[in-house]
Parts: C-alpha cells; structure tokens; sequence
C-alpha cells in the first residue's frame, strides 16, 4: 500500500473516546443507577419526557452515562427507543381516572373536590440548604421518620379531612362546560398521527402538535411559551386545573377489534402531569358573538409542570387562524424545540467544511477578479 | 434489557419504511420523498440520513467505503464506518474501486462509478430553495408548480452584484427537466458526475426527513444562464504536492514538515494510487503518468 | 483489531429474515432503477408459497410484497378473489387493506387479465403535485417477461406458449433505450392510457414465476413495439 496523505482519523477517535472514559472514572467514584432514579427523579423524568421513552432504569443509566448531561442523556435514550419494536398502541388513557396527588386551579378560589396542593417547591423559599453537604443515608432515614409523624399529627388535627391520594376528582372543566362557558367543539376521534412514523409537515394535526410539544426540549418549551404569554403572541390564559398523579395504561388483547375496557390487559401505570388553560376568545352562535373560553392542552410524562403549562399555552398558539406571531408559526416553534435535532444540527458545525470552505473561497476570489477588471454585468469569468 | 442487535441497526420495519421512500425517491428523479427519520446512535446533522439510507440498503455480500471531504480517514468517515461494521459485520475499503456501497459528505470520488456501484450522500438541506423561502409549506407548493424563477432569481442577483455567480459548494440542479434540486454540498466541481452517470445515486437527509434519488443516465443541469455558465472551481497552475496530479479538486493546506502553503486532493484514496503509480513508473525508469 | 473493533452481537434467524429482505429489496431498487432490466428474486422462504396458494398469487409476488408491506402502508390484490387475498395479505405483513383507488400498493394476479386488469390499473392512485410519492406501486404477476440482466445477457421466461409484446423503454435509467417482452399487454396499454403527467402516475414492478423482476417507473416512456409473432431476434433462454 503506497503513501496515505492524511491519516491518524482512526487513532484520534480512538485515543479521544479513551480520554472521554478516563474523564467519567477519574474521579474513583461510581453511582448506583437506582441511586440515581431515586435520589434525581426529577432529572431522569426530564431525559424521559424528552426521550419520549418511559423507562426509569433505561434513563438512569443514560443519566450515568452521560454524566448528567441532559442533553447527552436524551440522545441515548432516542437512539435505544429507535432499536424497539412498536408493537402495540395503547387504549386512550382518560384522566379523569387519574390518581391525584396534586390538583390546583387559578381560575377559582375552589373547586369541587378541593384545591390539593399536594408536594410541591411553589412556596417554598428558595435558599441553599448547605445542611446537605453533611446529610447521610442515616440522617435520610431519620428525617423520613420526622416527617412521617409531623404529616400524621397534622392529619389527626384535621380529622375528617382527607389527604393523600384521589381518584377521580372531578374535572374543573367539566363544571364549566356544564355553564355552557367552554367554546363547543367537535368530538375528533380520528387516529392519531405518530410524528416518530410520519415526518412532520404543516398545517400539522393536533396529535403531533400535542406529541412535538410533549417531547421538546423542556427550555425550549417553556422559553416560547413565556414568549407567548408575555407579548409575542395572543395568549393571556388562566390555568383551569393543573394535576399531577398516575394514570393506567392498558392495551386491548391481542386479535380483539373493539373489546371493552374490562377486556384489556393492564401493563401499568405512568405518572403525568395535565394542564388545561383557559383562554378567552370570540364564539358565534346564530349570528350573535358572545365571549367563551378556548381550551389549551398540555401533558407531560413526570412531573414538570412548567412544561405542561407552557405546553398548554402554545397547544393554543400553534392553532392560530390568523399568524401573527412566531409563536403561533408551527413550522417556526415544532420544528425547531425537539433537542436531538437542535443539538445535532448545531453541534454539527463543528464537523470538517473544508471542502465546501475552498469552494466559497473560490467563489470569492471570482467576484473580486471581476470586480477588478470592471466587469460588473459584464461577460462570465473563464 | 436486549441482549442482540439487529442486523444494520434497524428493525425491519423501520428499514421498510426508508426502503420504501427510496423505491419512490427512484421513480421520481429530484423529488424529495418525506419519511420519518429515526434518531440513531450518531448526531442529527452528522450523517444521520445518509447512515439510515446505508443501513437500509447494505447486505453481508457488501463492500463498504466511507468519506468525509473526499478522505476515508476523516474523523467522522471512521466513525459512520465504525458504527456501520458493528452493526453489520460488512467487509470495508478505502479503495473506490473495490466498493460496492459509498457513502459520503460532500464529495463523490474522482474515479468514476460504475454500474454495480452504490452512492449514498449525506444532505444537511435537502431544499434548494429554502435560501430564498424559509417555509416548507411554500417551498413544497414550488416544487409541484415547478415554479423555480427564485432559484434563477438569486443567480441572476449574485450576477448584477458581483458580476458572476457566487454559489459556492450545493449548486442547485436541475433533474430529468422537472425537478430542482440540492446534489448535497458537493463542490461545483462535482456536480456534472451526476448527469449521464453509470451508478445510482441516493441521497438521506436525516434531520430534514428527506430521501431523494438520481438514476443512472439521467440528465442532470447545474442552473445557469445561457450568457453565464456554470462555473467550477478553478485550480489551473495547481498539483498535488503529494501525487502531483492536476484537474481534480484540490483544498489549500499547511505542509506540517516545510509550513508552506500547499495544495492537496481531497479524495485521499485518488492520491495514494496516483502517487504510488507515479513512483512505481519512476522505479521502473520510465515516465511517470 | 482493537477493542472496538468488536461486532455487536446478533441472532442467526434473525439475521436470516433480514438478509433474505435485503437481497430482494436490492432487486428491486436495481429494477427500479434500471427500468426493464430483469433483476433476480430470492424465494428461498416456505411460507412465503403457502400464503401464496391461499392468495391466488405466485409465491415470488409474495416474496416481493415481504420487502414492502408492513402495518405502515395499505395493499389491494385486485380480481375475483380481491377480498380474501388481500385479507390473506394482511395476515402476513399486517398492511391494511384499502380500496383500488387509495392503496398504495396494488396486486395484478395472473387470473386478471384483459379489460378487468386494465381497469384495476386505471383507478390506481396517481398521487398529488405536492405528494406525487403517493402515487401507487403495482405489482404484476407475468406469464412471459424477457429482458436483459445486469451483465446484458438475455433472460427471462415465456409459461408455456404466453404470447408477448415487445416494447421500447426510454428515460431515467436507461442508456438510450432498452427493450422488454412481456404478456401484460393489458396493463401496460393501461398504464400509458393514463396519460399521467409527470411527477404524477404509478409505478409497475412485473414479476414472473421463474424469479425475475423488471420496474416500469413513471418516469420511463413506455412504446409498443411488435408481438412475438413479429420478432426479428430470439430470445435465448
């Protein structure tokens, strides 16, 4: 084999991806992936609503694998759903069963069934607690048990009043629905369109408004939907209700056409955050214009509820009639907030140009010879 | 968890769906086909949809070469053919002539394809127009009215302003008389390998979810005018310094040893035969080709 | 070898399953490609020819439709037997069933022929300007179809004593023109009454039972030449 010109590709990447594991174990320590889902739950529900794969352990060990990159984690987790096959779709999940944990409204002072606070950091100070530096799995342990009889000399106090876990609140908006106030829309109950088979195109449907929105980047997501509501866009929602808890996913038998929902086989539950908010808007009934309220949707595996919520308000946006807005511009906002895309397409200026840079080069030095011999609209250069 | 890999990566429905698109990408030359991309395991951006078109169409019977600006070598060529051997257990080359399946990011080889080979290209903009309309609900209403007087239009302003065309590497062509289309970031230099030629050429655009194709002995026209050619890149008075050959696309470089500026073929594999003919021509005395 | 060199691990019957789809979805991008170029088919899997008594098809159709139909995409088999076969179809590839004018893949059986073939191609879907991909694909089972192979040898196969018609190709794929004998007189009459306006039409992949395919795509221009009984050269088997 004669002389190489260039080489040296194989022994770089080599010697790089060997200085990438030295970094990951340089510091002697190694995590437990179950360390990491339970301690960082938070963290790895985010890879997973971004991943678009419910799968703990699987995100977990991205997280690890990654070093806490989110952005690396999410990668990992869509390449891995990627080799899975699709083999069934599940019945449509109804959140009215919803075991809630945590239920709001900002659009009442109460609601039947009670405003739920539930667990949540909305009115908690946000001060450093450097009391963590020292915490120990012990220390863990004797707090739990702290706190357990804290929450239970509470509930003694309020006797009566139920705590923990509910199923079937009622919805807020079907109360407002039952005043007539929600704009009345058509029941759609076409399938929906799966933008992981069927590649994004515009006017989009609903479903893969809703499924772009779910899985986005969670700052993109919240960084357009603040967009909207602060003035680039039309948007001044209410949230009607926000709820947090667990839904059952079940799947119909396999051969079974349209089999009751006593037939279904129940794979297990997911736990999701929904919002619905309300935005005032102009509805004609018989010639006559009245103010009703439009439904804005959002849902998200795990818990962020400011992803839910901006989802929310963009799930309205995006069906704009009229755009003004670049929020309100699908093909602007869906195409743009998925991070794999985003990240890839970015990161990948850093990839060799050397080819296309000589010819941009050549091109320039054209336009400055035929500049220089006045040739400016005048003949083609050789 | 799975303990197995499937051959090339994909499960069988996924490399049906893009197999598919590909068999309509062929019968209708220039057309970008949509089809619903699936992440892999290398960056969006990276050669996503040249790997999927690789993945759906290579078989244990193929040679495979990879090429990042004309040179196997290239850090991200080792990595796609890493990640595709893997995957595949295929045989690999760095020879042209040996492989059957190339694929590449913006260049086709120097030596001339043919029958029973295979070009896969990797496309970052598959939209040719988008320079001009950056929606894709009108770009798409563009092409099926085969409205392109904005592709022309950009051409003509470069000419008014610069006095000629100013398009660098990607120069848009037109296929079969009907479509305009983006021969990937090529160089100008390359683009007439695309008309007339023996091969088959497929192009993926992995995070733009697009697949289109150019059969063999289909006419391909860079865009130009009549009173304005199409340019390619000039490298007249330039040679290799390493194999000494001239009329092949060249990119300016350091000479690590002298640190003067020199010129060197982008296609790596070109260069090493060229050069390794010259010598053994020399070794034998007689003039070298 | 270094380290990473290593090969992923993979299963033998799964391996099978892919190369087979593989090899044939290569003839067909090959045929596709190359319009009447006769490419070969692998029919190596049993099952495929017992669906295929049950369809009233040739088993190579089967082989050809396992490369292409999955719960993604939508087939009909037209003719007498329309609804069982495409049922049968189904079974085995989990593609949906559609009526002639909407699938995106269409099936010709041996047993339609004459004016009831050349009204299944009539209505099949030419696809939109904007989506001129939707255009179907119809598969045409042969009872003659001769060609040239890779290699430009004469190939192919005559049932019998299957007349054939001669036609011209020209187009996309095709060095000048090239010529292809076929019985399906029927369909490709059809198929160029159409009239279809390019980047709109169908595409035609003939098959016949010996294991060759031959691609008419949409863009190729399709001309009658003569019938077998007008030959000037012979097809060497």
């Amino acid at each position: 084999m004669g002389y190489v010109a260039v080489s040296g590709g194989r022994e770089a990447i080599d010697a790089s991806l060997d200085l990438l594991e030295r970094r990951r174990v340089s510091s002697g320590r190694s995590i437990d992936v179950d360390l990491i889902a339970q301690v960082l739950p938070e963290l790895v529900e985010q890879v997973q609503s971004e991943g678009s794969l419910w799968c703990p352990e699987v995100a977990a060990t991205a997280v690890k694998q990654a070093r806490g990159s989110v952005e690396e984690a999410v990668f990992l987790v869509r390449a891995y759903r990627s080799t899975l096959e699709r083999l069934y779709v599940s019945r449509t999940i109804d959140t009215n069963d919803m075991q809630v944990d945590r239920r709001i409204s900002a659009a009442f002072k109460d609601v039947p069934g009670g405003q739920v606070l539930g667990s949540t950091r909305d009115y908690s100070h946000r001060l450093i607690d450097f009391g963590l530096t020292e915490e120990s799995d012990v220390g863990v342990r004797a707090r739990l048990v702290e706190i357990e009889e804290e929450l239970s000399d509470m509930a003694d106090a309020d006797a009566g009043k139920e705590r923990g876990i509910d199923a079937h609140l009622p919805k807020v908006l079907d109360y407002l629905r039952s005043l007539g106030m929600v704009r009345t829309v058509e029941p759609d109950d076409s399938q929906p369109v799966d933008l992981t088979k069927v590649p994004l195109s515009f006017p989009a449907p609903r479903s893969m408004i809703l499924q772009a929105l779910s899985r986005g980047l969670t700052q993109a997501v919240v960084a357009f939907g603040y967009a909207a509501i602060r003035g680039f866009g039309l948007s001044h929602p209410t949230v009607g209700e926000l709820r947090r808890g667990t839904v059952p996913v079940t799947i119909d038998g396999p051969g079974a056409s349209a089999g009751g929902p006593d037939d279904a086989y129940y794979l297990g539950s997911l736990p999701v955050c929904e919002v619905e908010s309300l935005i005032t808007c102009d509805e004609e009934e018989g010639g006559a214009h009245r103010s009703a309220l439009d439904v804005g949707y959002g849902l998200v595996m795990g818990s962020d509820e400011s992803k839910a919520i901006a989802m929310s308000v963009l799930d309205h946006s995006l069906r704009a009639d009229d755009v003004r807005y670049p929020t309100q511009d699908q093909e602007f906002v869906l195409t743009h907030i998925d991070g794999v895309e985003a990240t890839g397409f970015i990161s990948h200026l850093k990839l060799p140009h050397y080819v296309t840079f000589q010819s941009k080069l050549d091109s320039a030095l054209r336009s400055v010879r035929a500049h220089a011999n006045g040739e400016k609209g005048g003949e083609a250069d050789a | 968890m799975r303990n197995t890999y499937n051959f090339a990566f994909l499960d069988e429905g996924s490399k049906r769906e893009i197999r598919r698109a590909i068999l309509k990408g062929v019968a209708i030359p220039g057309y970008q086909v949509p089809f619903a991309s699936r992440e892999m395991p290398i960056g969006r951006g990276w050669g996503t949809g040249g790997l999927q078109v690789t993945l759906a169409c290579i078989g244990p019977a193929d040679v495979l070469k990879v090429i990042d600006q004309g040179a196997d070598d290239s850090v991200n060529a080792v990595s796609i053919r890493g990640l595709v051997r893997q995957t595949t257990g295929v045989a690999t080359t760095s020879d042209t002539r040996r492989a059957t399946l190339i694929q590449s990011r913006h260049r086709i080889p120097e030596t001339p394809l043919t029958s029973n080979q295979l070009m896969v290209l990797q496309v970052p903009m598959p939209e040719p127009l988008r320079t001009y309309e950056p929606r894709e609900t009108v770009t798409r209403r563009l092409h099926a009215e085969a409205e392109y007087t904005g592709a022309y239009l950009e051409l003509f302003e470069q000419i008014v302003r610069y006095g000629t065309t100013t398009t660098d590497a990607d120069h848009p062509v037109m296929v079969g008389g009907r479509y305009v289309m983006a021969p990937s970031p090529i160089p100008r230099f390359d683009n007439p390998r695309l008309e007339d030629a023996d091969n088959l050429f497929l192009f993926g655009a992995g995070r733009e979810k697009k697949i289109y194709a150019v059969p063999p002995h289909t006419h391909v026209a860079s865009l130009a005018f009549d009173d304005f050619p199409f340019v390619r890149e000039d490298f007249s008075g330039k040679r290799c310094h390493v194999c000494g050959a001239t009329g092949v696309y060249m990119t300016e470089t350091v000479d690590s040893a002298t640190g003067e500026r020199v010129w060197q073929c982008s296609d790596t594999d070109f260069c090493a035969r060229h050069a390794a003919a010259a010598r053994a021509a020399a070794e034998k005395g007689g003039d070298p080709r | 070898m270094s380290e990473r060199d290593v090969l992923f691990p993979r299963d033998d019957a799964a391996d099978a399953r892919s190369f087979y789809l593989q090899k044939n979805f290569r003839a067909l991008l090959d045929a596709m490609a190359r319009p009447g170029e006769l490419t070969p088919l692998s029919t190596s899997d049993s099952e495929a020819s017992s669906c295929a008594t049950r369809a009233g098809l040739l088993p190579q159709t089967v082989c050809v439709l396992d490369v292409v139909l999955d719960a993604g995409t939508t087939v009909r088999v037209a003719g007498a037997r329309s609804d069982d076969a495409t049922c049968e179809l189904g079974e085995r590839t989990h593609a949906l069933a559609r009526p002639l004018g909407e699938a995106a893949f269409c099936v010709v059986p041996l047993a339609l022929a004459g004016e009831d073939a050349a009204a299944a191609v009539r209505v099949a879907r030419a696809g939109t300007l904007a989506s001129p991909h939707l255009g179907a694909t119809c598969i045409v089972e042969c009872a003659a179809l001769l060609g040239t192979d890779a290699s430009g040898v004469r190939v192919g196969s005559r049932t019998g004593s299957a007349g054939y018609v001669r036609w011209s190709l020209a187009g996309p794929g095709i060095d000048g023109s090239c010529e292809l004998g076929c019985d399906r007189d029927d369909v490709l009459a059809a198929r160029n009454a159409r009239a279809d306006e390019f980047p709109l039409g169908i595409d035609l992949v003939l098959v016949d039972g010996a294991g060759h395919i031959a691609c008419v795509p949409r863009s190729t221009r399709l001309t009658r030449m003569g019938t077998s009984g007008e030959e000037v050269r012979s097809w060497a088997m």
